[in-house]
């Protein structure tokens, strides 16, 4: 009971929140004059349907998803500390974006460059399931650690790049390191949503095999599913999400790490799926939240996302750790 | 089941075992069967290919050569549901989700059943199965796993497997970190357990004191060959015990 109240409390906090992004912000609207008739083709009205509502379904899917794909991982390599990046499907992305648009000159919002940053995911994913294919990685750790080293060689490989065009073109890239929330129209908003929706409803739907998976290997198998083929199909499942999150807005970091182990810390979740599910959900309000400070410390600066979501996350991280 | 009953629940014919792309446990084939309804133990040394039979049982690729049986039809013949109804395993204590609560520990016993959209069952004070409450695990379903002591964590997944309903347990050195207080609980609710249902134990174990009191079928193993296959008292009487620590 104590509980579900501080769950409810914690919740009305982030949507008080969400309403502050929505009517606040560099530019604030106040809710009367939205609501006159008269305002229907007013700059605030198009910029609230322009920038406001496509940034907040943004911010909220990204999220939501980045807390999933943690908690997917957590259980999938029996390792509390995997968070989306482990893998370093993130890091080969943004490594190939920042590539299309140094060597290329392509725009990393462009369809192409996206189609690179792709391939470089691709090239990660297949040398997992290559791996997974010759049994080199039974043991779960090994796996983290292959991760850990893609995910070294990758940034030192941005870093590098990075170093090397500021010279030439400025610090654009460098955005790519804390993670960025870019502006985007609805439409994009919506076809975001139309590829992270069906592989997210597909994550939480198998997370069955998610739960005999965190009794260990062993009693996976004789639940009746092979652990082996259960990790293969996560891996593809969460590497898509990832990739497509992470096109738009490099590397957030902290946010899977920490909602995940918040949401298990405080509710207990009798399963994955309900655990996935409120980790979406505190995921996208804790996102949304995070950039609305971002961008109301020093207005019109837009402070690095990522360095909001680690100062707003650690504190309370650590409290709840503290506790328990 | 089959019309005929079934004499033996487990056995072996001409195996090597050995996972693939690495070296055989042992060069030599052996054959085995276990009585059905014994409480089996399974003795070696470190190495022995212990655990290696264990996961032949639970379907994975182990048998490099030969054939594994249960109940008379070849383990590979199985498939993956029939599995979960055939075998429930208590592993090696090893990494476990602190956070997840002892009742939805044991709900998990039906996931295999369940399948993606069946219902699992719900353990509360409303509905306790007897079983839970003879295991003496009544209060701790509230609890998370992290913040029992490591003997109740093994009665949980004890508990756990029993709840599977499956025809055999396997117990892969169940008592192995605990003390003899824990191991002692541990034992009595197992035998409680059989008492309720009949089904058929395989133990590996150390402990050849738990030997000499409670199984009825001693398999002993040593490099990847079978050293022993008989009855408890003929496995002490023939001084197997000894010869078991004095094999190469």
């Amino acid at each position: 009971m104590k509980r579900l109240f501080g769950g409810g409390l914690l919740l009305t906090v982030l949507f008080i929140c969400l309403g502050l992004l929505l009517f606040g912000g560099a530019q604030a609207i106040s809710f009367d004059t939205f609501t006159a008739e008269s305002m229907t083709n007013s700059a605030d009205h198009r910029i609230f349907w322009l920038l406001k509502i496509p940034r907040l379904l943004l911010v909220l899917t990204v999220g939501g998803a980045l807390a999933m794909v943690g908690g997917t991982y957590q259980i999938l390599f029996n390792n509390s500390l995997a968070d989306p990046y482990i893998l370093g499907v993130s890091s080969s992305v943004t490594l190939g974006l920042v590539v299309a648009e140094i060597f290329l000159g392509w725009p990393s919002n462009s369809i192409k460059a996206m189609g690179i940053g792709l391939g470089f995911a691709l090239i990660v994913i297949l040398l997992l399931l290559f791996c997974f294919y010759f049994h080199k990685l039974q043991n779960m750790e090994r796996v983290v650690l292959f991760g850990v080293g893609i995910n070294f060689l990758f940034s030192s490989a941005l870093f590098i790049l990075i170093s090397l065009q500021n010279h030439t073109l400025g610090s654009g890239s460098m955005r790519w390191l804390f993670g960025n929330i870019p502006w985007i129209e609805l439409k994009e908003s919506f076809a975001l949503i139309a590829i992270t929706a069906p592989i997210g409803i597909i994550i939480v739907i198998f997370g069955r095999y998610l739960d005999g998976l965190s009794l260990g290997d062993t009693v996976a198998r004789t639940l009746g599913f092979n652990p082996n083929h259960v990790r293969g199909f996560y891996l593809v499942l969460t590497s898509l999400l990832l990739t497509s999150v992470t096109c738009l807005t490099g590397s957030i970091g902290f946010i899977g790490l920490v909602v995940p182990h918040c949401v298990r810390l405080v509710f207990a979740p009798r399963s994955s799926r309900v655990l996935l599910l409120i980790s979406f959900v505190f995921g996208a309000l804790f996102l949304a939240v995070s950039d609305t400070i971002s961008r109301s410390i020093l207005p019109p600066l837009e402070f690095p996302i990522g360095m909001v979501t680690t100062l707003l996350g650690g504190p309370l991280f650590l409290y709840l750790l503290w506790k328990r | 089941m089959e019309t005929i009953k079934p004499k033996f629940f487990f056995e072996g014919n001409e195996l090597i075992l050995g996972y693939p792309g690495v070296r055989p446990l042992s060069r030599q084939a052996f054959s085995f069967q276990i009585p059905h309804f014994a409480i089996t133990a399974l003795v070696g040394l470190n190495g022995s290919g212990k655990s290696t039979l264990i996961h032949g049982l639970i379907g994975e690729r182990v048998v490099l050569q030969g054939q594994l049986k249960c109940f008379d039809k070849p383990i590979n013949s199985f498939s993956s549901r029939e599995l979960s109804e055939l075998v429930a395993i208590v592993p090696q204590e090893t990494v476990f989700p602190g956070n997840l609560k002892v009742r939805h520990v044991l709900s998990f016993s039906q996931l295999g059943r369940a399948g993606l959209f069946g219902k699992l069952p719900v353990f509360d004070a409303a509905s306790i199965p007897y079983i839970v409450s003879a295991m003496e695990l009544t209060p701790l379903l509230q609890k998370r796993l992290g913040e029992i002591s490591s003997g109740e964590r093994q009665r949980v997944f004890l508990a756990r497997a029993i709840l599977q309903h499956s025809k055999i347990i396997v117990l892969d050195e169940p008592t192995n970190h605990l003390d003899l207080k824990a191991s002692r609980a541990f034992w009595n609710a197992l035998t409680k357990a059989r008492a309720l249902n009949s089904m058929d134990i395989l133990i590996s174990t150390h402990d050849l004191n738990f030997v000499k009191e409670q199984c009825d079928w001693v398999l002993a193993l040593s490099e990847g060959q079978l050293l022993f296959n008989g009855t408890k008292e003929s496995f002490f009487e023939e001084k197997w015990d000894e010869k078991l620590v004095d094999s190469p």
